[in-house]
């Protein structure tokens, strides 16, 4: 699934590693995911979520309609 | 073993891991040898333990990977993991089959079997640093 997760970090001035750091993964995670190459499971997703203060549909975009909710 | 225990990309988890890796490849290199070497001066009522020795290190390895697993916090690092793992089993499994048939038209050097955990752990560790270089 595609997701708003490098435009949301660059809002807050995060580099990757700042955003690892908070969701408590490593860079190379928040990377994959970024890029698409690493779908997160529910749990992680919602922690996402929760740190942008914001829905999970609103970050990660069905790849049928790609469009956030 | 010197590059896992100075990358500062691993955390002490998954450095500790790597280092197991290393430790059993090694482990299981040397009770091999040590096995081959006392099979052949010792009564063939050892040669059973002896022969048994070099799977203790494998062994061992395979209940201290279901315990990393679980205490691998970072899902993408447990994903990346496991499908090193099964590339590990990969290579010795493409091995043995190729050895297999080669049986049938030349017997080749019996003790190539031997050496499935060596090649498990040297597929598995390559595989990891594809990975990690990949996704990095």
């Amino acid at each position: 699934v595609k997701n708003r997760l490098r435009v949301l970090r660059a809002e807050r001035n995060w580099s990757q590693a700042d955003l690892a750091q908070r969701l408590e993964v490593s860079r190379q995670s928040v990377n994959a995911i970024e890029t698409g190459k690493f779908d997160p499971s529910l749990p992680l997703a919602f922690r996402i979520a929760r740190l942008f203060d914001s829905s999970i549909e609103a970050i990660f975009l069905d790849s049928e309609t790609e469009t956030p909710q | 073993m010197t590059l896992l225990c100075t990358n500062k990309n691993l955390n002490p988890l998954q450095r500790r891991f790597g280092i197991l890796f290393s430790t059993t490849l090694i482990a299981t290199s040397l009770l091999f040898m040590w096995s081959d070497h006392g099979a052949r001066n010792s009564l063939a009522a050892w040669n059973v333990v002896l022969f048994l020795l070099p799977a203790v290190p494998f062994l061992t390895m395979m209940f201290l990977i279901p315990y990393y697993l679980r205490q691998e916090k970072d899902e993408f690092v447990r994903t990346l993991v496991i499908r090193a793992l099964l590339w590990g089993f990969g290579l010795p499994m493409v091995v043995d089959t190729i050895w297999g048939f080669l049986w049938k038209v030349a017997p080749p050097d019996p003790s190539m079997p031997m050496m499935n955990v060596d090649l498990f752990c040297i597929a598995a560790l390559f595989a990891l640093a594809i990975q990690v270089r990949r996704y990095r």
